[in-house]
């Protein structure tokens, strides 16, 4: 029985033949060796999916998890969406705040597991119990923030909360998200296109219900703790006032921050893409998602020139490195323009921005023509061509029919010169990180399980300060010590992905409390040492996932542009990540996992001594 | 002079820990849709926490046939005498914010009634947006419909005048 923290229902809803059926989330799931969120997602998808399915047939779920700490007084309170990417063809976890998550767990669900296809577009309306697959052919071909305004209007609703996906979505970008509260994204590896396979436009959610707890005053006392912790951190300070946009200025100084396709690191201008500027110019409120203290978001509204009017929450520092400064552009107002469209439209920033770098190198290069970009002039720096192609990408016009395939995709067509400047891994667009000046997160992103990805491990503040975890000193651009970070971040990143917590907190709240909270709110009893090792747990049973996919070794490669080409310019000029220094990485990273080294497989003993003996491939 | 929780409506971030806190302390659960302050999101980006401004000149006093809200004048807020409400929500009607509403469980209407001047609400705000005020005049200046306080805060937040005309907002 379970004692609190969890909804205790878990929903599953087969479009293909519009049956409903409720399950108790104990019997469905281990919840002590899962967890929540990305646990209960691995899980799922370990059992439920054939190798090799395709991952717009019906048969790949679509799953919308939250965790025994979502909706909770616990800063930062999240959920994720599971399927196998159309991106990658890997396991993929998108996170995203806002309020949906929270909403569900008062409804009275812990997971809603999307199986099937419908032939019309509908969308799914969870109200309590009420439990209903709409038609939404009226709403099919609208855009994120009038289907959201929509639904709620229909159903006379102010506190329903709605995900749901846009044109992109619609048309199967493969790198279209999933949008919650208007200005929130599960981002990346084209989960929205999944649910535009399923012709699901949305899933509405109101919930009247409560949340108890095991510990209720142990419970209090834990995430109010948790809560002034962050608000007396500095570094959380600075978040609380300018967001993630603050990073820009240190990246570009750091020689990390893409610019013009990854060429450069360090982008002249990136001054006027800062902070002080947009809290200066642009931003009008903080804002947060549901628990949290730090408001990291920023609603801001362009007040002059082209783009006046233009309303937006952001503009964040992917959107500003990869739309930014990764295009050459250093107009802010057009950057929160082009924003606003993804946001409306459903796309991937940082997918969306890689991708037209990516068209606008390949332009300046004569690998494309303007007869091949309809006529666009795709150079770098400029914001018409920015805002032309995120119109093409969503429609699948011209190019952008190409395009909304992402870059691997592309550059396989476009041949040699085009893949050596395709920036990405195992399918996924490389972020607003360039790891020839932080090597670990080279490693991190060639071991990332859901390709190139900046939120599984971001070794990056250990190397800039040059001291390791445990205070021994390292130097930058070595890469000592880089396997045994980068796992250990995965490992408790993972194991915050089942709560589901925040990315931007756990550095502050720490594992200890993380226990603590769960503890308190559960009534599971789990040491600091096994709330670890349940990240373990998880990120093998994911590895294995992607094992039986195909995926070993040999795809935990980096774009061949940081293997090959050093950085010209800035506090890293020189600097490369060689195909030596990556093997090296990766030899130490896979003893350390007790994975087999030549194929990157977890051994038997390794998966027996997790509890995972049911992964064990034959 | 009447004692209220007021509301920042341009701090409020929207996190909605009040929500949780007020129906912990009243309800003893996590359960929002109890909670005597509640947070409504309106676009674009905007979150309004409506939560009842105790009136001198109150709408659902008066309308209420059984006389069961009446003004506690130790602290000067309204309070709802839970043996005489029946629960037939002609106050919840007659309110201009949606502050007052009938408890699904109980059956008799439910308030904002400042946990004896405590409001744990405001102590948890991370944003500043709460406080408990003593306001020298009558309150019901303050009560409006959470759609109205939304429209007035695009109003003042979002709008662009650009030469004579307005700017058309682009969201």
């Amino acid at each position: 029985m379970l004692k609190g923290g969890y909804a205790g229902k878990v929903l599953e809803v087969n479009l293909t033949t519009e049956k409903i059926r409720e399950i108790s989330t104990e019997e469905f799931f281990d919840v002590e060796r899962f967890v929540g969120g990305k646990g209960f997602g691995a899980a799922i998808m370990w059992r439920k999916l054939h190798a090799g399915t395709e991952p717009f047939a019906p048969e790949n779920p679509l799953i919308f998890l939250t965790g025994p700490l979502t909706g909770t007084l616990c800063p930062g309170s999240r959920m994720c969406i599971v399927t196998k990417s159309p991106l990658t063809g890997t396991f993929c976890d998108s996170h995203v705040g806002g309020h949906f998550g929270a909403e569900m767990k008062y409804a009275g669900y812990d997971a809603i597991i999307i199986l099937g296809k419908s032939e019309k577009p509908v969308y799914l309306l969870v109200n309590d119990e009420d439990l209903d697959v709409r038609n939404a052919e009226n709403l099919w071909g609208l855009d994120v923030f009038e289907t959201e305004e929509r639904i709620r209007r229909e159903n006379t609703e102010q506190a329903l909360r709605v995900a749901c996906i846009g044109p992109a979505g619609e048309n199967l970008v493969r790198f279209a998200c999933i949008c919650v509260d208007r200005y929130r994204q599960a981002g990346r590896g084209g989960t929205g296109a999944v649910m535009g396979s399923k012709k699901l436009k949305a899933v509405a959610v109101r919930g009247s219900g409560k949340i108890r707890l095991y510990d209720t005053e142990a419970f209090v006392e834990t995430a109010t703790k948790a809560r002034n912790a962050l608000l007396r951190n500095e570094t959380i300070r600075a978040r609380k006032r300018w967001g993630t946009a603050r990073t820009i200025t240190l990246t570009s100084d750091q020689d990390l921050l893409p610019t013009r396709n990854f060429q450069e690191a360090t982008f002249e201008e990136a001054d006027s893409l800062s902070a002080e500027v947009l809290e200066k110019k642009f931003w009008i409120k903080h804002r947060a998602c549901h628990s949290c203290p730090v408001n990291c978001g920023k609603l801001g509204v362009v007040r002059t020139g082209a783009y006046a009017g233009t309303v937006v929450e952001g503009v964040e520092y992917e959107t500003l490195a990869l739309m930014g400064a990764n295009c050459g552009i250093a107009d802010y107002e057009a950057v929160a323009y082009a924003n606003m469209l993804c946001d409306k439209y459903g796309l991937d920033t940082i997918s969306t921005g890689n991708v037209i770098a990516f068209t606008m190198e390949c332009y300046e290069k004569g690998i494309l023509t303007k007869e091949d970009t309809s006529g666009v002039e795709c150079r770098f720096g400029s914001s018409k061509a920015l805002i032309e192609l995120v119109k093409h990408i969503t429609f699948r016009e011209g190019i952008g029919n190409q395009l909304a395939e992402g870059v691997k995709r592309l550059a396989e067509k476009l041949g040699e010169k085009a893949e050596k400047i395709a920036l990405q891994v195992k399918g996924l667009e490389t972020p607003g990180y360039d790891p020839r000046s932080s090597p670990g997160l080279g490693l991190a992103y060639a071991t990332a399980d859901r390709g190139g990805c900046h939120t599984r491990a971001w070794p990056t503040s250990y190397e800039m300060s040059g001291k390791a975890p445990d205070g021994t000193v390292i130097d930058r651009f070595s890469t000592v010590k880089r396997a045994e970070i980068v796992k250990a971040q995965q490992d408790y990143g993972a194991a915050v992905d089942c709560l589901v917590g925040c990315w931007f907190v756990r550095g502050t709240v720490g594992k200890e409390l993380y226990a603590q909270m769960l503890n308190a709110a559960t009534g599971i009893e789990m040491t600091v040492e096994e709330f670890t090792r349940l990240g373990e747990r998880v990120w093998n049973l994911v590895r294995m996932f992607n094992v039986r996919e195909g995926f070993t070794r040999k795809d935990d490669v980096l774009p061949q542009r940081f293997l090959n080409e050093p950085l010209p310019s800035g506090v890293a000029k020189g600097q490369r990540l060689t195909k030596q220094q990556l093997e090296q990485m990766l030899d130490e990273y896979f003893t350390l996992r007790g994975w087999d080294k030549n194929t990157g497989v977890p051994t038997k003993e390794k998966l027996k001594e997790l509890g995972l003996e049911f992964a064990v491939l034959q | 002079m009447p004692r209220m929780v007021m509301v920042d409506y341009k701090a409020c971030t929207g996190c909605r820990i009040c929500e949780m806190v007020c129906s912990l302390k009243n309800e003893g659960a996590i359960a929002p849709s109890l909670s005597r302050i509640r947070v409504y999101a309106y676009p674009p980006g905007l979150d309004i926490p409506t939560v009842c401004v105790q009136c001198i000149k109150a709408a659902c006093a008066e309308v209420c046939p059984q006389k069961a809200i009446t003004r506690n004048n130790e602290l000067d807020i309204l309070t709802v005498d839970r043996e005489l409400c029946t629960g037939c929500g002609i106050c919840v009607k007659a309110c201009p914010s949606e502050a007052i509403r009938v408890h699904p469980e109980k059956g008799t209407a439910f308030k904002c009634e400042l946990c004896n001047g405590e409001a744990p609400c405001v102590e948890a705000c991370p944003a500043d947006a709460l406080s408990v005020y003593s306001v020298p005049f009558d309150t019901r200046v303050f009560a409006k419909p959470s759609e109205k306080v939304a429209d007035e805060l695009k109003e003042s937040l979002l709008a662009i005048p650009e030469g004579k005309g307005r700017t058309r907002l682009k969201c």
